[in-house]
């Protein structure tokens, strides 16, 4: 064998397996680029188009979509204001209360096992049955929430009858659907920190709260970040739990921009608008991770 | 010690609002239709048989259009992610770093925002009204996660295992299938179940593509129930019990593996 | 690049199928309406109908299976029944997919923006069809005739009524009221001889919170669209109608937080005695035979300023165009138009038969209840058809709740309806 040949020989090898490795993508992308791309450029077509439920795109350009989202007073002063008031909500509290159960979880006791299953459980359930159950424990007649108010001679509201009590609760069952993943997430950021140091800075004593401030947080900061930027887009986009309590009622008191987005589209027969709205929520979130991407890049910097 | 008897005391709290709905979903689901106006917990007569109704009713029909959609884009999701996982792993793919932040940046979306577009696109292709269209769609979205949940798995794998077959005599596709594969193990199963449950779970595209009952998994089939117009809460809640049963187990068969599995394509 | 992007699908989907193949091939006969009309060799039909309740929605089906049962050459049909609530969003998701059925029962209220589409099929011809158009009850055609054209035969007809808890209207000493000042005293009334109970119930959330309203808008005198086709919702009767229906509320005379209320909820709490009034349709007089078998109850015209009014609704089949075997379909409407059929359907639902053959019926008329009902739907008047109605009448009901929840006053409300109707009046 000459010399030459050997490295000749590995050359066309690593050719050959560079083809297979696009061969071997080539499928996958294929679907996601028919999936992905196909709805994005489509959806920002629609939002600048004539366009008809009941025909497609019939003509274009056209700011009228825009124009009539942008002049709604219902969309700019309701709709999306009440979005970023959800989406802010559940995941503050979501994080507010994620942080104590993943530290709860993580100490080691008798059971532990157990206990975690038990609260990252919800993950697991479909949304939209446990938005049903929850739709029936808030139930006025009905409901579990009321029948043990009766008991103590307490006559409960019709709960999801008024924006006032109905986006409360949303929050609530958003935070609570949204607490198992979260929690996981920390967890998983605690079990990289190591038992040392978190034994070190157990939360006992007078000052635990400060060695939690100054140690743990510190280190847990980075798997917080991407709790918090997945849970923003997750929340921001959910669609089961408000349309399984409310669908936005009463009088779109408890719309956000995507049960907004899907009532014009396949209620009001309005797709124009409904694209603009999703061009909307599409840039909201874009913004946003990029704002919170790099203010957290400084952070740790 | 009172620190700990706080600590334990929280942690009781937090199980039980975790579970509170399940356990209201049960004791509901138990219950004579009468009483459920006048006994918010504990029945005074237990139905079991409220158990048996939605097998007589649409639940068999729901479930196995659920099975389905769950198995279908389960199988295709691996028939798809395990060759382009390999590829990101195991093979000087070029552009390899430019695939995977397009993988990430898939993950930004929801099938809820674009679903006007994606209904028109499964419209165009017939794939309306069918699971088939269903399950590429699931796919579509859960397609990046696997890919980057199996890349991971893959790439652990030390190199020398896989040439030690390939010295062997194995070829690639046999060193992938004999030794490859099983030393990754725990990360397909992970995956599957995670697909798998994603699928079962899925809401808003079946519940806008699907129009016949013939083809309705059980979320739209007991949204459907739940919004007609005075549902029967004992049996719904029956239903719903039924419906949570294989996600739940398949849960807890792989719940040592869910921190990982969740956390893989957000932490690297 | 349409058809590119048609062809990879065509790869991709081939490969799905497969995977799912046992699922497919076990249901492709009985769910894929739509590989069934474009080649196999039996016609089917595709009807997509709306549920009622669960025991007229067995009858729909079985009325199907025994319509193919017999028809068994002849192709078949297939049944899919939907909630009301979701029924205008599904068929708009159907036809935008160019996936609409050959036959559908549609809200009176959807088939005039259907009709402009030029979605609907012409059934001018229905007696060489099969269907005698003289066997129907004077008038309630014309809620199915637009522009002078047939696009849909009645499916479901009802007469609004308000239904009273007789044995409370008894105990405090009020006749059934006649008029809104009646309708006000017989409440307070019956509120002060029944603590807890609430004289009257409104409804204030999903299907017909709108209809609520205009029993008092046609009660008042008013209407929705003027003779112009533009609001006529900032008339003062309009005012007047939605302040007596808020005023009810405002003076507790009705149920608490009405917006909570649909109307099938509003009827549960006529069951458990907690209202004495409401109004609700026909159907509700068997389920009350059924469900509270003890409540003594009666039915009269709803009260309106000073005469009664009689609000009806007709749900209507319709045939779309891009049907492709209307003469299967024409075949099965025939058979579901038997009076048999419809004196079963009319059992089952509790609904108003359309056909005078089958409302003559003693089995219907020997019930007073019904035969109240029977009696007015001559009589009714209807919402009006526009292609843009369904939008209009959530207008109206996004309205009436923001003033039910205090968020507005009657004329704000009234005047922000009717700015979207002129709108969508274009």
């Amino acid at each position: 064998m000459p010399p030459v040949a050997a490295p000749l020989a590995s050359e066309t090898l690593r050719h050959r397996e560079a083809r297979v490795g696009l061969l071997c993508l080539a499928p996958a992308v294929a679907l996601l680029a028919i999936v992905f791309l196909y709805p994005i450029v489509s959806t920002l077509l629609d939002s600048v188009s004539h366009v008809s439920a009941l025909a497609g795109r019939t003509g274009g350009p056209t700011a009228k979509n825009w124009q009539s989202i942008l002049s709604d007073p219902a969309f700019l002063r309701g709709t999306l204001p009440r979005t970023l008031f959800w989406t802010i909500g559940v995941v503050s509290l979501t994080i507010l209360c994620s942080l104590p159960a993943a530290l709860l979880l993580q100490e080691r006791f008798k059971g532990r096992k157990l206990a975690r299953t038990l609260v990252l459980l919800p993950w697991a359930v479909p949304l939209p049955i446990s938005a049903i159950i929850w739709k029936f424990i808030f139930n006025g007649q009905l409901g579990t929430l009321n029948g043990l108010l009766a008991q103590f001679g307490i006559a409960g509201p019709v709960w999801l009858a008024e924006a006032k009590t109905a986006l409360p609760i949303m929050i609530w069952v958003g935070v609570w659907a949204s607490i198992p993943f979260t929690t996981v997430t920390l967890l998983a950021g605690l079990q990289g920190i190591g038992a040392d140091i978190l034994e070190a800075a157990s939360l006992d004593g007078a000052n635990g709260w400060l060695r939690f401030r100054a140690i743990i947080l510190p280190l847990l900061r980075p798997v917080l970040n991407v709790a918090i930027v997945l849970n923003t887009i997750y929340v921001f986009n959910s669609f089961p739990i408000i349309w399984v309590l409310t669908q936005g009622g009463p009088a779109n008191s408890t719309d956000t921009i995507i049960t907004s987005l899907y009532k014009q589209a396949f209620r009001f027969s309005q797709p124009g608008q409904a694209q603009a709205m999703g061009v909307v929520s599409f840039v909201v979130l874009l913004v946003f991770s990029a704002w919170y991407l790099r203010l957290a890049e400084k952070d740790t910097q | 010690m009172l620190a700990l008897v706080l600590r334990r005391l929280a942690l009781l709290v937090l199980i039980a609002v975790m579970g509170a709905p399940f356990i209201v979903m049960c004791l509901t689901a138990l219950k004579p239709s009468i009483e459920i106006a006048t006994h918010p917990l504990l029945p005074a007569t237990w139905v079991w048989d409220n158990l048996l109704a939605p097998w007589r009713d649409k639940l068999p029909l729901f479930f196995r259009n659920s099975l389905l959609l769950a198995t279908g884009t389960t199988l295709l999701n691996l028939l798809l992610a395990l060759p382009a996982a390999y590829a990101l792993a195991r093979l000087p793919t070029p552009g390899k770093k430019l695939w995977r932040q397009a993988l990430i940046a898939t993950q930004m979306f929801s099938p809820v925002v674009v679903v006007v577009s994606l209904y028109r696109l499964a419209s165009s292709a017939r794939l309306v009204d069918s699971l088939a269209g269903l399950i590429l769609v699931n796919t579509a979205y859960s397609l990046a996660f696997a890919i980057w949940l199996l890349t991971a798995y893959l790439a652990a794998v030390p190199d020398e295992i896989e040439e030690a077959a390939m010295v062997d005599g194995c070829s690639r596709l046999s060193a992938f299938w004999r030794v490859l594969l099983p030393v990754a193990r725990p990360g397909v199963v992970t995956t599957i179940v995670f697909v798998f449950i994603g699928a079962w779970n899925e809401f808003v595209i079946a519940l806008t593509f699907l129009s016949s009952e013939q083809n309705k998994p059980l979320t739209v089939g007991l949204h459907d129930y739940a919004s007609a117009y005075s549902p029967q809460w004992n049996l719904l809640m029956a239903a719903a019990l039924w419906a949570i049963v294989p996600v739940i187990a398949l849960f807890a068969f792989i719940e040592k593996h869910l921190a990982e599995g969740l956390t893989a394509g957000a932490v690297k | 690049m349409k058809h590119l992007l048609r062809r990879s699908h065509v790869a991709v989907l081939l490969a799905a199928g497969w995977l799912a193949g046992c699922g497919s091939s076990q249901n492709a006969s009985t769910s894929n309406g739509t590989t069934a009309s474009t080649g196999s060799a039996t016609p089917s039909v595709r009807f997509l109908s709306m549920d009622y309740d669960p025991v007229s929605s067995a009858l729909q089906k079985k009325i199907v299976e025994e319509f193919n049962a017999q028809n068994k050459d002849g192709g078949k049909v297939e049944i899919d029944i939907i909630p009301w609530n979701d029924g205008h969003q599904k068929l708009q998701t159907l036809i935008s997919g160019n996936q609409a059925p050959d036959l559908a029962i549609v809200g009176t209220r959807w088939m005039a923006e259907y009709n402009k589409a030029g979605l609907l099929a012409d059934l001018g011809d229905a007696d060489k069809n099969g269907v005698k158009t003289s066997e129907f009850v004077p008038g309630v055609l014309k809620a199915g005739r637009i522009d002078n054209k047939l696009v849909g035969l009645p499916a479901a007809a009802s007469v609004r009524g308000l239904y009273y808890n007789a044995a409370m209207l008894k105990k405090a000493g009020v006749t059934p009221p006649k008029t809104w000042a009646e309708l006000q005293t017989a409440a307070t009334k019956i509120q002060a001889t029944h603590p807890g109970v609430a004289g009257f119930g409104v409804q204030g959330k999903e299907v017909e919170t709108d209809l609520y309203f205009y029993y008092f808008l046609w009660g008042a005198g008013g209407d929705i669209l003027g003779a112009d086709g533009k609001s006529a919702l900032t008339s003062p009767a309009a005012t007047e109608a939605l302040d007596f229906e808020l005023g009810l509320v405002k003076k507790k005379l009705t149920q608490p937080q009405p917006t909570g209320y649909n109307r099938e909820e509003l009827q549960d709490l006529f069951k458990a005695k907690k209202v004495a009034m409401i109004i609700t349709g026909p159907w509700f007089a068997g389920m009350l035979k059924k469900d509270a078998p003890g409540l003594d109850f009666g039915v009269t015209f709803i009260p309106g300023k000073s005469a009664a009014v009689v609000p009806a609704v007709a749900d209507e089949v319709v045939m779309f165009n891009s049907s492709g075997n209307k003469e299967l379909a024409w075949k099965f409407l025939s058979y579901w138009y038997r009076d048999a059929n419809r004196l079963a359907w009319a059992k089952a639902s509790g609904m108003i038969p359309e056909k005078s053959t089958t409302a003559r019926n003693p089995e219907l008329t020997g019930d007073k209840h019904r035969a109240f009902f029977i009696a007015a739907l001559p009589k009714g008047r209807y919402v009006p058809t526009h292609p843009n109605w369904e939008q209009m009448a959530n207008a109206v009901s996004d309205s009436v709740q923001q003033a039910l929840l205090g968020q507005m006053d009657s004329n704000t409300a009234l005047q922000t309806a009717s700015t979207k109707i002129d709108e969508l009046a274009q």
